[in-house]
């Protein structure tokens, strides 16, 4: 199995060695009280309260401020970007730079948007470095959920590093006989499909076999499954995941409660 | 036919062996069109191929599952797989609908494909997002917005103007792939009758 795929580092730390779904419950606890939080800073202390130090004592925080800044930076951009220039005049305009307006409510409206997704984008991170997805599924499969997710996922996450080396070794031998990969964009785009054409016959043919395999290992059986690894799940960390949708679903209730009354009293 | 029957349907071992297949599809050819730096994604040819050969619920499946497993290594993606969900399932209701029948049939299904996801994607990127994303092709709502558009209407344009453009190829692509499979194959899918002749 290929790892390097996706985020997860394999560690032992404090982070790494709890059930996977409370994990994944603090994670949407989180990221709720991203979303439900009235205050337009509150994601950003929330950041710096919560997730970093998590990231710090999970030992992953390198990797973790890493790949949150690629993804984050350039959406970060855009936002303020958009947001900053593009709002047409209006009242509460702090400055004019030639056509363009900057606005104060504008501005606010992109802080409050980038402290979210930060609080959204951070902690997924943080759960998938220290969390495996097979773990993670094979977690959910044992508390009920459908066989065929945690199938999809961890074997998709398995073929694709085989299916990106066939793509290499198509592009290699197409672009030795001749097959050009630049110029115009009508070029680019007819060179796609002697691209996409013998990968899709490659796949197709794995299809086949794959279809043979899951039959006769009866997959589709209905009944329960027995598990090789047991994953632990102390009765600690069941009463903490029960406070943490305790306080989502409080959270979402006072949210709810007070976009209604300010509708109400428009 | 009932509901349930006809999700049933849909999901033999041929299916369930396609489906991961397909989102590697996804993930790679998306990743091929930027590597040639093709101005569209073209990253739902898979779900749109499961969905004409095997109808609309494993069409939505591939595509909600395609955004969670994208979202494995770039999480901004996960809160997309209502969208791509929505591609699968209408993608296949565009089959039942006899719509891969001709290739200028699959090109109204193409745009009724792209004309319908604005409105699942618009109030995801408005209300997550801030109408933004991290693409050059932000710059279109940005002018929507400086021309007095609110920015979910903004937003909500730019994707009717995007869509189409990468729609169409996309399903145009994915039904050339699945009337060129040889015959003895075509024969094991769910939905044959929906696009072989």
């Amino acid at each position: 199995m290929n790892h390097s795929l996706t985020f997860y580092i394999d560690r032992k730390s404090f982070l790494h060695s709890r059930n996977p779904l409370t994990k994944l419950t603090v994670t949407l606890t989180l990221m709720t009280a991203g979303f439900a939080s009235p205050w337009p800073w509150a994601p950003f202390a929330m950041f710096f309260a919560f997730i970093l130090p998590l990231a710090i004592i999970g030992r992953v925080a390198t990797p973790f401020l890493k790949a949150l800044a690629a993804m984050y930076l350039p959406f970060a951009f855009f936002l303020f970007l958009i947001h900053g220039f593009f709002h047409p005049a209006s009242d509460d305009e702090l400055l004019r730079i030639w056509i363009f307006s900057v606005q104060e409510s504008a501005l606010l409206y992109a802080a409050k948007t980038a402290g979210q997704v930060l609080v959204m984008l951070s902690s997924c991170v943080l759960l998938f470095l220290t969390t495996h997805p097979g773990r993670l599924m094979q977690d959910l499969q044992r508390r009920g959920l459908h066989w065929s997710i945690p199938y999809i996922v961890c074997s998709t996450l398995q073929i694709l590093p085989l299916i990106r080396q066939r793509v290499r070794t198509i592009l290699e031998a197409q672009q030795s006989r001749g097959l050009d990969t630049g110029g115009s964009l009508m070029a680019r785009f007819k060179s796609l499909l002697p691209l996409v054409g013998p990968l899709f016959y490659g796949i197709m043919l794995d299809v086949e076999d794959r279809a043979l395999a899951l039959e006769s290992r009866a997959v589709m059986r209905k009944g329960s499954r027995s598990f090789l690894v047991e994953i632990p799940d102390p009765a600690g960390e069941r009463v903490f995941r029960y406070c943490c949708l305790t306080i989502m679903v409080g959270m979402i209730g006072l949210r709810t409660w007070q976009v209604m009354t300010s509708l109400w009293y428009r | 036919m009932g509901l349930a029957s006809s999700v049933k349907r849909d999901f033999t071992s041929v299916t369930w062996a396609l489906i991961p297949l397909a989102i590697c599809i996804n993930i790679v050819v998306g990743q091929i069109a930027s590597a040639l730096k093709l101005p569209i994604y073209i990253d739902t040819i898979g779900t749109i191929l499961v969905a004409i050969v095997c109808g609309p619920w494993a069409g939505a499946l591939t595509g909600a599952l395609s955004n969670i497993i994208w979202g494995l290594f770039a999480p901004g993606a996960l809160p997309f797989f209502p969208v791509a969900a929505w591609i699968g399932f209408i993608a296949g209701w565009c089959g039942i609908w006899g719509l891969y029948k001709t290739w200028w049939k699959v090109i109204i299904a193409g745009l009724i494909i792209a004309l319908t996801t604005p409105f699942i994607a618009t109030p995801i990127v408005v209300y997550v997002y801030g109408g933004v994303e991290g693409s050059g092709a932000s710059l279109i709502t940005g002018v929507l917005i400086k021309s007095g558009m609110k920015i979910s209407s903004a937003a909500f344009y730019k994707n009717l103007m995007v869509e189409p453009l990468d729609k169409i190829p996309s399903a145009l692509i994915a039904w050339v792939l699945a009337k060129q499979m040889p015959a003895r194959f075509i024969s094991r899918f769910p939905r044959v009758e929906n696009f072989a002749a």
